[in-house]
Protein backbone atom coordinates (compact mmCIF):
# COMPACT_ATOMS: atom_id res chain seq x y z
CA UNK A 1 0.00 0.00 0.00
CA UNK A 2 2.66 2.37 1.05
CA UNK A 3 4.57 1.47 -2.86
CA UNK A 4 1.42 2.54 -4.58
CA UNK A 5 1.09 6.01 -2.65
CA UNK A 6 4.98 6.81 -3.34
CA UNK A 7 4.37 5.93 -6.95
CA UNK A 8 1.12 7.81 -6.79
CA UNK A 9 3.14 11.20 -5.68
CA UNK A 10 5.47 10.64 -7.65
CA UNK A 11 3.36 10.45 -10.80
CA UNK A 12 1.55 13.19 -9.19
CA UNK A 13 4.77 15.58 -9.05
CA UNK A 14 5.64 14.39 -13.13
CA UNK A 15 2.31 15.81 -13.91
CA UNK A 16 2.88 18.85 -11.90
CA UNK A 17 6.52 19.32 -13.72
CA UNK A 18 4.81 18.45 -16.88
CA UNK A 19 2.16 21.39 -16.20
CA UNK A 20 4.23 23.71 -15.03
CA UNK A 21 6.60 23.44 -18.60
CA UNK A 22 3.76 24.24 -20.58
CA UNK A 23 2.18 27.30 -19.81
CA UNK A 24 4.24 29.17 -22.66
CA UNK A 25 3.18 27.06 -24.76
CA UNK A 26 -0.76 27.62 -23.71
CA UNK A 27 -0.93 30.71 -23.29
CA UNK A 28 0.60 31.44 -27.13
CA UNK A 29 -1.60 28.62 -28.87
CA UNK A 30 -1.57 28.99 -32.11
CA UNK A 31 -4.76 28.22 -34.68
CA UNK A 32 -4.93 25.74 -36.98
CA UNK A 33 -5.47 26.32 -40.26
CA UNK A 34 -4.63 24.13 -43.39
CA UNK A 35 -4.16 25.58 -46.48
CA UNK A 36 -4.79 23.62 -50.45
CA UNK A 37 -1.57 24.86 -52.06
CA UNK A 38 1.74 25.60 -50.43
CA UNK A 39 1.52 29.30 -52.15
CA UNK A 40 -1.17 29.74 -49.91
CA UNK A 41 0.47 27.93 -46.67
CA UNK A 42 3.42 30.78 -47.77
CA UNK A 43 0.98 33.76 -47.61
CA UNK A 44 -0.79 32.85 -44.94
CA UNK A 45 2.11 32.71 -42.76
CA UNK A 46 3.59 36.19 -43.36
CA UNK A 47 -0.35 37.36 -42.90
CA UNK A 48 -0.33 35.33 -39.36
CA UNK A 49 3.35 34.90 -38.45
CA UNK A 50 3.32 33.37 -34.69
CA UNK A 51 0.00 33.30 -34.71
CA UNK A 52 -0.85 30.50 -36.82
CA UNK A 53 0.04 26.95 -37.26
CA UNK A 54 0.34 26.36 -41.09
CA UNK A 55 -0.01 23.04 -42.64
CA UNK A 56 -0.19 22.38 -46.78
CA UNK A 57 -1.54 19.72 -47.96
CA UNK A 58 0.23 19.53 -51.15
CA UNK A 59 4.00 20.33 -52.13
CA UNK A 60 5.33 22.48 -54.56
CA UNK A 61 5.83 20.08 -57.47
CA UNK A 62 2.62 18.59 -58.21
CA UNK A 63 -0.53 19.08 -60.37
CA UNK A 64 -2.48 20.60 -58.10
CA UNK A 65 -5.79 19.72 -60.31
CA UNK A 66 -5.47 16.28 -59.34
CA UNK A 67 -4.69 15.54 -55.86
CA UNK A 68 -5.52 11.91 -54.07
CA UNK A 69 -6.74 11.83 -50.72
CA UNK A 70 -4.93 10.71 -47.97
CA UNK A 71 -6.06 9.72 -44.57
CA UNK A 72 -3.57 12.24 -42.92
CA UNK A 73 -5.06 14.90 -44.58
CA UNK A 74 -8.54 13.92 -43.49
CA UNK A 75 -7.07 13.99 -39.93
CA UNK A 76 -5.30 17.42 -40.66
CA UNK A 77 -8.53 18.61 -41.94
CA UNK A 78 -10.59 17.29 -38.55
CA UNK A 79 -8.33 19.43 -36.45
CA UNK A 80 -8.41 22.48 -38.12
CA UNK A 81 -9.58 25.52 -37.40
CA UNK A 82 -9.32 27.47 -40.94
CA UNK A 83 -9.23 26.29 -44.10
CA UNK A 84 -7.71 28.12 -47.16
CA UNK A 85 -8.37 27.71 -50.56
CA UNK A 86 -7.37 28.48 -54.15
CA UNK A 87 -11.07 28.40 -55.53
CA UNK A 88 -11.66 28.51 -58.93
CA UNK A 89 -11.96 24.83 -59.16
CA UNK A 90 -8.51 24.11 -58.84
CA UNK A 91 -8.97 22.82 -55.28
CA UNK A 92 -12.08 20.96 -55.89
CA UNK A 93 -10.78 17.51 -55.04
CA UNK A 94 -11.13 19.03 -51.11
CA UNK A 95 -14.60 18.73 -51.16
CA UNK A 96 -14.47 14.97 -51.09
CA UNK A 97 -12.14 15.45 -48.03
CA UNK A 98 -14.38 18.01 -46.04
CA UNK A 99 -17.20 16.17 -46.13
CA UNK A 100 -14.93 13.06 -44.62
CA UNK A 101 -13.43 15.35 -42.05
CA UNK A 102 -17.16 16.11 -40.53
CA UNK A 103 -15.55 19.59 -39.19
CA UNK A 104 -17.85 22.60 -39.02
CA UNK A 105 -15.39 25.21 -39.12
CA UNK A 106 -14.38 24.20 -42.54
CA UNK A 107 -17.74 23.01 -44.07
CA UNK A 108 -19.30 25.41 -47.22
CA UNK A 109 -20.34 28.43 -45.31
CA UNK A 110 -18.41 27.53 -42.36
CA UNK A 111 -16.78 30.05 -40.40
CA UNK A 112 -13.33 28.97 -41.14
CA UNK A 113 -12.99 28.46 -44.87
CA UNK A 114 -11.52 31.00 -47.03
CA UNK A 115 -11.62 31.26 -50.08
CA UNK A 116 -8.96 33.78 -51.72
CA UNK A 117 -10.16 34.09 -55.16
CA UNK A 118 -12.79 36.18 -53.72
CA UNK A 119 -13.41 39.57 -55.35
CA UNK A 120 -9.96 38.38 -57.75
CA UNK A 121 -9.76 40.06 -61.14
CA UNK A 122 -9.75 36.37 -63.18
CA UNK A 123 -8.44 35.60 -66.90
CA UNK A 124 -9.42 33.83 -68.81
CA UNK A 125 -13.34 33.25 -68.24
CA UNK A 126 -14.98 31.18 -70.82
CA UNK A 127 -17.50 32.80 -72.94
CA UNK A 128 -18.43 29.31 -74.30
CA UNK A 129 -20.43 26.74 -72.80
CA UNK A 130 -17.44 24.43 -71.39
CA UNK A 131 -17.94 20.49 -70.97
CA UNK A 132 -15.88 17.46 -70.19
CA UNK A 133 -15.06 17.23 -74.13
CA UNK A 134 -12.44 19.63 -73.99
CA UNK A 135 -10.15 18.00 -71.12
CA UNK A 136 -10.59 19.61 -67.66
CA UNK A 137 -10.54 23.15 -68.60
CA UNK A 138 -11.47 25.71 -66.06
CA UNK A 139 -14.84 26.67 -66.17
CA UNK A 140 -14.89 29.59 -64.16
CA UNK A 141 -11.65 30.94 -65.56
CA UNK A 142 -7.93 30.14 -64.68
CA UNK A 143 -7.12 29.44 -61.45
CA UNK A 144 -3.37 29.55 -61.08
CA UNK A 145 -2.83 33.09 -59.82
CA UNK A 146 -1.32 32.33 -56.75
CA UNK A 147 2.48 33.41 -57.62
CA UNK A 148 1.42 36.22 -59.82
CA UNK A 149 3.13 38.96 -56.96
CA UNK A 150 0.44 41.26 -58.05
CA UNK A 151 -2.32 39.44 -56.79
CA UNK A 152 -0.30 39.00 -53.17
CA UNK A 153 -2.59 42.13 -51.71
CA UNK A 154 -6.13 40.63 -52.69
CA UNK A 155 -5.02 37.20 -51.55
CA UNK A 156 -3.52 38.60 -47.98
CA UNK A 157 -6.42 40.69 -48.37
CA UNK A 158 -9.10 37.66 -47.78
CA UNK A 159 -6.66 35.55 -45.76
CA UNK A 160 -6.63 38.66 -43.31
CA UNK A 161 -10.20 38.87 -43.46
CA UNK A 162 -10.60 34.99 -43.30
CA UNK A 163 -8.49 34.60 -40.01
CA UNK A 164 -10.06 37.87 -38.29
CA UNK A 165 -13.52 35.90 -38.43
CA UNK A 166 -12.25 33.34 -36.11
CA UNK A 167 -9.86 35.49 -34.03
CA UNK A 168 -11.04 38.93 -34.49
CA UNK A 169 -9.12 40.59 -31.36
CA UNK A 170 -5.99 39.64 -33.66
CA UNK A 171 -6.94 41.84 -36.66
CA UNK A 172 -4.73 44.74 -36.24
CA UNK A 173 -1.75 42.16 -35.96
CA UNK A 174 -2.81 40.52 -39.22
CA UNK A 175 -3.56 43.85 -40.42
CA UNK A 176 0.38 45.19 -39.72
CA UNK A 177 1.95 41.50 -41.02
CA UNK A 178 0.02 42.04 -44.37
CA UNK A 179 1.27 45.22 -44.42
CA UNK A 180 4.56 44.38 -44.18
CA UNK A 181 5.31 41.56 -46.27
CA UNK A 182 3.79 43.99 -49.26
CA UNK A 183 5.75 46.28 -48.33
CA UNK A 184 8.83 43.64 -48.93
CA UNK A 185 7.05 42.50 -52.05
CA UNK A 186 6.80 45.79 -53.11
CA UNK A 187 10.50 46.39 -52.81
CA UNK A 188 11.46 43.01 -54.85
CA UNK A 189 8.74 43.78 -57.26
CA UNK A 190 11.06 47.30 -58.44
CA UNK A 191 13.97 44.73 -59.02
CA UNK A 192 11.76 42.09 -61.06
CA UNK A 193 10.45 44.84 -63.13
CA UNK A 194 13.81 46.09 -63.99
CA UNK A 195 15.02 42.42 -64.76
CA UNK A 196 12.53 41.55 -67.30
CA UNK A 197 12.00 45.55 -68.80
CA UNK A 198 14.30 44.67 -71.66
CA UNK A 199 12.69 41.61 -72.77
CA UNK A 200 8.99 43.42 -72.14
CA UNK A 201 6.69 42.05 -74.56
CA UNK A 202 8.39 38.93 -75.52
CA UNK A 203 6.56 35.59 -76.30
CA UNK A 204 6.78 32.80 -74.82
CA UNK A 205 5.30 29.04 -75.27
CA UNK A 206 3.57 27.11 -71.63
CA UNK A 207 3.27 23.69 -71.19
CA UNK A 208 0.23 24.12 -69.22
CA UNK A 209 -1.81 26.90 -69.26
CA UNK A 210 -0.87 27.98 -65.90
CA UNK A 211 1.46 30.90 -66.22
CA UNK A 212 -0.94 33.30 -67.81
CA UNK A 213 -1.30 35.85 -64.47
CA UNK A 214 2.65 35.61 -64.29
CA UNK A 215 3.43 36.34 -67.80
CA UNK A 216 1.06 39.20 -68.40
CA UNK A 217 2.07 41.12 -64.83
CA UNK A 218 5.57 41.58 -66.51
CA UNK A 219 4.31 42.03 -70.05
CA UNK A 220 5.12 39.04 -71.41
CA UNK A 221 3.01 37.20 -73.84
CA UNK A 222 1.56 33.51 -74.15
CA UNK A 223 2.30 32.51 -77.77
CA UNK A 224 0.41 29.09 -77.21
CA UNK A 225 0.83 25.97 -75.04
CA UNK A 226 1.65 22.11 -75.25
CA UNK A 227 -1.43 20.52 -74.08
CA UNK A 228 -4.13 21.68 -75.77
CA UNK A 229 -6.69 20.01 -73.04
CA UNK A 230 -5.04 20.18 -70.05
CA UNK A 231 -4.66 16.33 -68.68
CA UNK A 232 -4.63 14.74 -72.23
CA UNK A 233 -1.80 13.89 -74.15
CA UNK A 234 -0.61 16.51 -77.21
CA UNK A 235 -1.42 15.08 -80.88
CA UNK A 236 1.07 15.37 -83.56
CA UNK A 237 -0.95 17.54 -85.41
CA UNK A 238 -1.75 19.73 -82.40
CA UNK A 239 2.83 19.68 -81.98
CA UNK A 240 3.19 20.72 -85.30
CA UNK A 241 1.20 23.35 -85.38
CA UNK A 242 2.88 24.45 -82.20
CA UNK A 243 6.09 24.44 -83.50
CA UNK A 244 5.25 26.27 -86.30
CA UNK A 245 3.57 29.19 -84.31
CA UNK A 246 7.59 28.83 -82.38
CA UNK A 247 9.48 29.18 -85.50
CA UNK A 248 6.71 32.01 -86.97
CA UNK A 249 7.03 34.04 -83.65
CA UNK A 250 10.24 34.03 -83.27
CA UNK A 251 9.54 31.96 -79.94
CA UNK A 252 12.47 31.28 -77.54
CA UNK A 253 11.45 29.62 -74.84
CA UNK A 254 9.14 26.83 -73.35
CA UNK A 255 8.11 27.33 -69.88
CA UNK A 256 7.21 23.78 -67.92
CA UNK A 257 6.54 22.95 -64.28
CA UNK A 258 7.79 19.82 -62.40
CA UNK A 259 5.13 17.59 -63.06
CA UNK A 260 4.99 18.14 -66.77
CA UNK A 261 7.04 15.66 -69.52
CA UNK A 262 10.10 16.88 -69.83
CA UNK A 263 11.29 14.68 -72.13
CA UNK A 264 8.66 15.95 -74.50
CA UNK A 265 8.85 19.43 -73.87
CA UNK A 266 12.89 19.07 -74.82
CA UNK A 267 11.62 17.51 -77.94
CA UNK A 268 9.37 20.38 -78.98
CA UNK A 269 12.04 22.83 -78.12
CA UNK A 270 14.93 21.56 -80.11
CA UNK A 271 12.47 21.22 -82.97
CA UNK A 272 11.31 24.97 -82.66
CA UNK A 273 14.89 25.93 -82.13
CA UNK A 274 13.66 27.05 -78.59
CA UNK A 275 14.72 26.36 -74.81
CA UNK A 276 12.89 24.65 -72.53
CA UNK A 277 12.86 26.23 -69.32
CA UNK A 278 11.80 25.02 -65.66
CA UNK A 279 10.18 27.47 -63.52
CA UNK A 280 8.50 27.16 -60.13
CA UNK A 281 5.06 26.94 -60.14
CA UNK A 282 4.21 26.69 -56.78
CA UNK A 283 6.36 27.49 -53.82
CA UNK A 284 8.75 24.62 -53.05
CA UNK A 285 8.22 23.62 -56.80
CA UNK A 286 11.90 24.08 -57.35
CA UNK A 287 15.16 23.81 -55.58
CA UNK A 288 15.79 27.72 -54.02
CA UNK A 289 11.92 28.73 -54.75
CA UNK A 290 10.92 27.58 -50.91
CA UNK A 291 9.43 31.15 -50.35
CA UNK A 292 7.36 33.04 -51.68
CA UNK A 293 9.57 35.89 -52.52
CA UNK A 294 12.06 33.21 -53.65
CA UNK A 295 9.69 31.34 -55.82
CA UNK A 296 9.13 34.27 -57.54
CA UNK A 297 12.11 35.83 -57.69
CA UNK A 298 13.61 32.31 -59.46
CA UNK A 299 11.21 32.52 -62.02
CA UNK A 300 12.00 36.13 -62.87
CA UNK A 301 15.72 35.23 -62.87
CA UNK A 302 15.08 31.91 -64.79
CA UNK A 303 13.24 33.52 -67.83
CA UNK A 304 14.86 36.79 -67.55
CA UNK A 305 18.13 35.13 -68.31
CA UNK A 306 16.60 32.42 -70.81
CA UNK A 307 15.12 35.02 -73.02
CA UNK A 308 17.92 37.76 -72.75
CA UNK A 309 19.94 34.76 -74.82
CA UNK B 1 1.54 19.66 -92.57
CA UNK B 2 2.98 16.80 -94.06
CA UNK B 3 6.82 17.74 -94.23
CA UNK B 4 6.09 18.63 -90.37
CA UNK B 5 4.64 15.95 -89.52
CA UNK B 6 7.25 13.89 -90.71
CA UNK B 7 9.85 15.58 -88.94
CA UNK B 8 8.02 14.98 -85.69
CA UNK B 9 7.40 11.28 -86.68
CA UNK B 10 10.28 9.91 -88.30
CA UNK B 11 11.84 9.10 -85.05
CA UNK B 12 9.02 7.66 -83.05
CA UNK B 13 8.15 5.71 -86.67
CA UNK B 14 11.53 3.49 -86.69
CA UNK B 15 11.20 3.27 -83.08
CA UNK B 16 7.66 1.31 -83.58
CA UNK B 17 10.19 -1.09 -86.56
CA UNK B 18 12.66 -1.24 -83.95
CA UNK B 19 9.44 -2.34 -81.06
CA UNK B 20 8.05 -4.54 -83.76
CA UNK B 21 11.47 -6.96 -84.36
CA UNK B 22 11.92 -7.58 -80.82
CA UNK B 23 8.38 -7.91 -79.83
CA UNK B 24 6.89 -9.84 -82.78
CA UNK B 25 9.74 -12.65 -81.96
CA UNK B 26 9.60 -12.63 -78.11
CA UNK B 27 6.10 -13.08 -78.21
CA UNK B 28 5.97 -16.40 -80.54
CA UNK B 29 7.99 -17.67 -77.13
CA UNK B 30 5.32 -16.33 -75.00
CA UNK B 31 2.54 -17.42 -76.99
CA UNK B 32 3.98 -20.78 -77.32
CA UNK B 33 4.53 -20.88 -73.40
CA UNK B 34 1.00 -19.78 -72.83
CA UNK B 35 2.30 -17.17 -70.52
CA UNK B 36 0.81 -14.03 -72.30
CA UNK B 37 0.85 -11.83 -69.42
CA UNK B 38 3.99 -12.33 -67.85
CA UNK B 39 4.95 -9.63 -70.14
CA UNK B 40 2.33 -6.87 -68.94
CA UNK B 41 3.29 -8.49 -65.22
CA UNK B 42 7.33 -7.65 -66.17
CA UNK B 43 6.31 -4.46 -67.58
CA UNK B 44 4.53 -3.51 -64.81
CA UNK B 45 7.35 -4.42 -62.40
CA UNK B 46 9.59 -2.22 -64.96
CA UNK B 47 7.55 0.65 -64.31
CA UNK B 48 7.35 -0.01 -60.49
CA UNK B 49 11.30 -0.10 -60.44
CA UNK B 50 11.05 3.30 -62.35
CA UNK B 51 8.92 4.25 -59.93
CA UNK B 52 11.38 3.75 -57.21
CA UNK B 53 13.78 5.01 -58.45
CA UNK B 54 12.01 8.50 -59.27
CA UNK B 55 11.06 8.18 -55.19
CA UNK B 56 14.99 8.61 -54.52
CA UNK B 57 15.16 11.41 -57.25
CA UNK B 58 15.91 9.63 -60.23
CA UNK B 59 13.96 11.44 -63.23
CA UNK B 60 12.67 8.85 -65.58
CA UNK B 61 15.88 9.10 -68.59
CA UNK B 62 18.73 9.02 -65.92
CA UNK B 63 20.85 5.59 -66.08
CA UNK B 64 20.06 4.94 -62.32
CA UNK B 65 16.71 4.71 -63.28
CA UNK B 66 17.33 1.99 -66.11
CA UNK B 67 19.41 0.46 -63.32
CA UNK B 68 16.56 0.15 -61.15
CA UNK B 69 13.55 -0.61 -63.60
CA UNK B 70 16.39 -3.52 -64.75
CA UNK B 71 16.79 -4.77 -61.43
CA UNK B 72 13.41 -5.36 -60.22
CA UNK B 73 12.22 -6.89 -64.17
CA UNK B 74 15.19 -9.33 -62.65
CA UNK B 75 13.76 -9.97 -59.89
CA UNK B 76 10.64 -10.99 -61.50
CA UNK B 77 12.19 -12.85 -64.32
CA UNK B 78 13.89 -15.11 -61.14
CA UNK B 79 10.24 -15.36 -58.98
CA UNK B 80 9.12 -16.38 -62.88
CA UNK B 81 11.83 -18.91 -63.36
CA UNK B 82 11.25 -20.32 -59.77
CA UNK B 83 7.88 -21.05 -60.15
CA UNK B 84 7.56 -23.49 -63.41
CA UNK B 85 6.56 -26.26 -61.63
CA UNK B 86 6.50 -29.29 -63.98
CA UNK B 87 3.47 -30.90 -62.76
CA UNK B 88 1.75 -27.82 -62.81
CA UNK B 89 0.59 -27.40 -59.59
CA UNK B 90 -0.42 -23.97 -59.54
CA UNK B 91 -1.01 -22.34 -62.56
CA UNK B 92 2.10 -20.04 -63.37
CA UNK B 93 -0.58 -17.57 -65.05
CA UNK B 94 -2.22 -17.36 -61.73
CA UNK B 95 1.46 -16.47 -59.77
CA UNK B 96 1.80 -14.12 -63.05
CA UNK B 97 -1.60 -11.88 -62.47
CA UNK B 98 -0.78 -11.68 -58.90
CA UNK B 99 2.55 -10.44 -59.74
CA UNK B 100 1.04 -7.80 -62.08
CA UNK B 101 -1.62 -6.52 -59.48
CA UNK B 102 0.83 -6.06 -56.78
CA UNK B 103 3.70 -4.35 -58.68
CA UNK B 104 0.84 -1.69 -60.02
CA UNK B 105 -0.39 -1.75 -56.58
CA UNK B 106 3.08 -0.71 -55.56
CA UNK B 107 3.65 1.90 -58.36
CA UNK B 108 0.63 3.43 -57.15
CA UNK B 109 2.08 3.91 -53.53
CA UNK B 110 5.07 4.39 -54.37
CA UNK B 111 4.48 7.52 -57.13
CA UNK B 112 1.88 8.71 -54.14
CA UNK B 113 5.11 9.73 -52.36
CA UNK B 114 6.67 10.90 -55.01
CA UNK B 115 7.02 14.73 -56.42
CA UNK B 116 4.60 14.36 -59.14
CA UNK B 117 3.07 10.27 -59.12
CA UNK B 118 0.30 10.42 -61.29
CA UNK B 119 1.36 11.92 -64.03
CA UNK B 120 4.54 9.37 -63.44
CA UNK B 121 2.06 6.40 -63.64
CA UNK B 122 0.31 7.86 -66.95
CA UNK B 123 3.34 8.08 -68.47
CA UNK B 124 4.04 4.44 -67.91
CA UNK B 125 1.06 3.27 -69.25
CA UNK B 126 0.70 4.74 -72.09
CA UNK B 127 4.34 6.12 -72.77
CA UNK B 128 6.06 8.89 -74.97
CA UNK B 129 6.44 7.66 -78.17
CA UNK B 130 6.41 11.54 -79.61
CA UNK B 131 9.17 12.67 -77.25
CA UNK B 132 11.94 9.97 -79.24
CA UNK B 133 14.97 11.40 -80.87
CA UNK B 134 17.46 9.55 -83.64
CA UNK B 135 19.73 9.27 -80.96
CA UNK B 136 17.45 6.79 -78.42
CA UNK B 137 16.49 4.88 -81.69
CA UNK B 138 19.89 3.76 -82.73
CA UNK B 139 20.82 3.07 -78.96
CA UNK B 140 17.75 0.96 -78.67
CA UNK B 141 18.10 -0.57 -81.86
CA UNK B 142 21.54 -1.33 -80.96
CA UNK B 143 20.57 -3.20 -77.60
CA UNK B 144 18.15 -5.25 -79.04
CA UNK B 145 20.06 -6.48 -81.94
CA UNK B 146 22.39 -7.49 -78.83
CA UNK B 147 19.67 -9.69 -77.34
CA UNK B 148 18.48 -10.59 -80.91
CA UNK B 149 22.31 -12.24 -81.52
CA UNK B 150 21.75 -14.02 -78.04
CA UNK B 151 18.79 -15.84 -78.36
CA UNK B 152 19.85 -16.47 -81.96
CA UNK B 153 22.81 -18.73 -80.37
CA UNK B 154 20.41 -19.86 -77.97
CA UNK B 155 18.19 -20.97 -80.21
CA UNK B 156 17.77 -24.22 -79.96
CA UNK B 157 16.68 -24.67 -76.00
CA UNK B 158 14.90 -21.67 -76.19
CA UNK B 159 12.58 -22.82 -79.07
CA UNK B 160 12.37 -26.45 -77.95
CA UNK B 161 11.95 -25.10 -74.00
CA UNK B 162 8.67 -22.85 -75.36
CA UNK B 163 7.22 -25.38 -77.50
CA UNK B 164 7.86 -28.55 -75.64
CA UNK B 165 9.15 -28.41 -72.02
CA UNK B 166 8.53 -32.10 -71.00
CA UNK B 167 10.69 -33.09 -74.23
CA UNK B 168 13.61 -30.11 -72.95
CA UNK B 169 13.41 -32.01 -69.22
CA UNK B 170 13.88 -35.35 -70.40
CA UNK B 171 16.34 -33.99 -72.55
CA UNK B 172 18.48 -32.87 -69.95
CA UNK B 173 18.22 -29.28 -70.50
CA UNK B 174 18.14 -27.35 -67.17
CA UNK B 175 15.03 -26.02 -67.61
CA UNK B 176 15.39 -23.52 -65.07
CA UNK B 177 18.31 -21.81 -66.18
CA UNK B 178 17.45 -21.06 -69.54
CA UNK B 179 14.05 -20.01 -68.37
CA UNK B 180 16.04 -17.58 -66.11
CA UNK B 181 17.54 -16.35 -69.40
CA UNK B 182 15.04 -16.31 -71.16
CA UNK B 183 12.92 -14.13 -68.94
CA UNK B 184 16.59 -11.79 -68.21
CA UNK B 185 16.46 -11.29 -71.41
CA UNK B 186 12.88 -10.44 -71.97
CA UNK B 187 13.33 -8.49 -69.20
CA UNK B 188 15.80 -6.24 -70.54
CA UNK B 189 13.49 -5.54 -73.29
CA UNK B 190 10.55 -4.65 -71.58
CA UNK B 191 12.48 -2.36 -68.96
CA UNK B 192 13.64 -0.38 -72.34
CA UNK B 193 10.52 -0.67 -74.21
CA UNK B 194 8.05 0.90 -71.25
CA UNK B 195 10.17 3.42 -70.86
CA UNK B 196 9.36 4.50 -74.32
CA UNK B 197 6.49 2.83 -75.74
CA UNK B 198 4.31 2.21 -72.02
CA UNK B 199 3.13 -1.03 -70.68
CA UNK B 200 -0.22 -0.96 -73.39
CA UNK B 201 1.73 -0.49 -76.31
CA UNK B 202 4.39 -2.74 -74.99
CA UNK B 203 2.00 -5.38 -74.48
CA UNK B 204 0.51 -4.90 -77.92
CA UNK B 205 3.80 -5.11 -79.75
CA UNK B 206 3.83 -8.34 -78.22
CA UNK B 207 1.35 -10.25 -78.28
CA UNK B 208 -0.38 -9.35 -81.33
CA UNK B 209 1.79 -9.66 -84.31
CA UNK B 210 2.92 -13.09 -82.65
CA UNK B 211 -0.72 -13.68 -82.69
CA UNK B 212 -1.42 -13.04 -86.19
CA UNK B 213 1.58 -14.65 -87.32
CA UNK B 214 0.67 -17.88 -85.07
CA UNK B 215 -3.27 -17.74 -86.87
CA UNK B 216 -1.89 -17.72 -90.30
CA UNK B 217 1.57 -19.39 -89.76
CA UNK B 218 2.52 -23.00 -89.81
CA UNK B 219 6.18 -23.08 -89.12
CA UNK B 220 7.98 -20.89 -86.75
CA UNK B 221 9.90 -18.66 -89.41
CA UNK B 222 6.81 -18.11 -90.96
CA UNK B 223 5.43 -16.85 -87.87
CA UNK B 224 7.89 -14.85 -87.89
CA UNK B 225 7.76 -12.93 -90.91
CA UNK B 226 3.76 -12.61 -90.84
CA UNK B 227 4.47 -11.45 -86.92
CA UNK B 228 6.70 -8.97 -88.62
CA UNK B 229 4.69 -7.40 -91.21
CA UNK B 230 1.91 -7.63 -89.30
CA UNK B 231 3.29 -5.43 -86.79
CA UNK B 232 4.90 -2.69 -89.10
CA UNK B 233 1.70 -2.71 -90.81
CA UNK B 234 0.18 -1.86 -87.92
CA UNK B 235 2.72 0.58 -86.88
CA UNK B 236 2.07 2.73 -89.95
CA UNK B 237 -1.71 2.53 -90.07
CA UNK B 238 -1.42 3.84 -86.56
CA UNK B 239 1.01 6.83 -87.11
CA UNK B 240 -1.11 8.09 -90.08
CA UNK B 241 -4.54 7.62 -87.86
CA UNK B 242 -3.02 9.64 -85.39
CA UNK B 243 -1.68 12.18 -87.46
CA UNK B 244 -4.84 12.61 -89.54
CA UNK B 245 -7.09 12.19 -86.76
CA UNK B 246 -5.44 14.72 -84.13
CA UNK B 247 -5.08 11.91 -81.90
CA UNK B 248 -2.41 10.76 -79.15
CA UNK B 249 -0.19 8.44 -81.05
CA UNK B 250 0.25 5.59 -78.54
CA UNK B 251 -3.01 5.07 -77.69
CA UNK B 252 -3.78 5.59 -81.49
CA UNK B 253 -1.24 2.23 -82.18
CA UNK B 254 -2.37 0.23 -79.38
CA UNK B 255 -6.33 0.13 -80.65
CA UNK B 256 -5.12 0.08 -84.55
CA UNK B 257 -3.41 -3.31 -82.85
CA UNK B 258 -6.50 -4.07 -81.36
CA UNK B 259 -8.82 -3.45 -84.62
CA UNK B 260 -6.62 -4.70 -86.69
CA UNK B 261 -6.72 -7.83 -84.96
CA UNK B 262 -9.90 -8.43 -85.23
CA UNK B 263 -10.69 -7.76 -88.86
CA UNK B 264 -7.58 -10.84 -89.01
CA UNK B 265 -9.57 -12.78 -86.93
CA UNK B 266 -12.51 -12.56 -88.87
CA UNK B 267 -10.95 -12.92 -92.40
CA UNK B 268 -9.21 -16.01 -90.47
CA UNK B 269 -12.73 -17.13 -89.19
CA UNK B 270 -14.05 -17.02 -92.85
CA UNK B 271 -11.39 -18.03 -94.46
CA UNK B 272 -10.61 -21.18 -92.56
CA UNK B 273 -12.42 -24.80 -93.64
CA UNK B 274 -15.19 -25.98 -91.48
CA UNK B 275 -13.35 -28.14 -88.62
CA UNK B 276 -16.81 -29.99 -87.34
CA UNK B 277 -17.46 -33.06 -88.32
CA UNK B 278 -21.14 -33.61 -89.34
CA UNK B 279 -23.62 -34.57 -87.05
CA UNK B 280 -25.03 -37.96 -86.49
CA UNK B 281 -28.12 -38.51 -88.21
CA UNK B 282 -31.53 -38.53 -86.12
CA UNK B 283 -32.42 -41.33 -84.59
CA UNK B 284 -35.22 -43.07 -86.74
CA UNK B 285 -38.44 -43.69 -85.55
CA UNK B 286 -38.10 -47.25 -83.39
Amino acid sequence: MRRVRVLGFIALGLLAAATALTPAAQAARKLRVVTTIPDLKALTEAVGGDLVDVDSLSRGVVNAHEIEIRPSMMLKLRRAEVLVENGLELDSWIDVAIQGSNNANIIRGGAGLIDVSRSLPVLEVPTVRVDRSMGDVHPRGNPHYSLDPGMAPIITQNIVDGLARVEPEHRPTFERNRQAFLAELDRHMGEWSKMLEPVKGSRVVVYHPQWIYFLTRFGLVEAGWVEERPGIPPSPQHLVRLVRTMKDQGVKVLVYAPWNDQKLAARIAEEAGAKPVLLAQMVGGVKGADSYISAVDYNVKALAQALRQ
Amino acid sequence: MLPELLALLWAPFLMCLVLTGIHAYLGVHVLAREVVFVDIALAQIAALGATAAFLLGWELDTWESYVFGLTATIAGALVLALTRTRRRRVSQEAVIGVVYAASSAGAVLLSDRAAHGAEQVRTMLVGNLLAVNGAEVVKVAVLYGLIGVFHWLCRRPFFLISTDPDGAFAAGWRVRLWDFLFYASFGVVVTSSVRIAGVLLVFSYLIVPALAGVMLGASIPSKLLIGWAFGTFVSVVGMIASATFDLPTGATVVCAFALTLVALWAVYLRARPAARPPSPPLAGPA
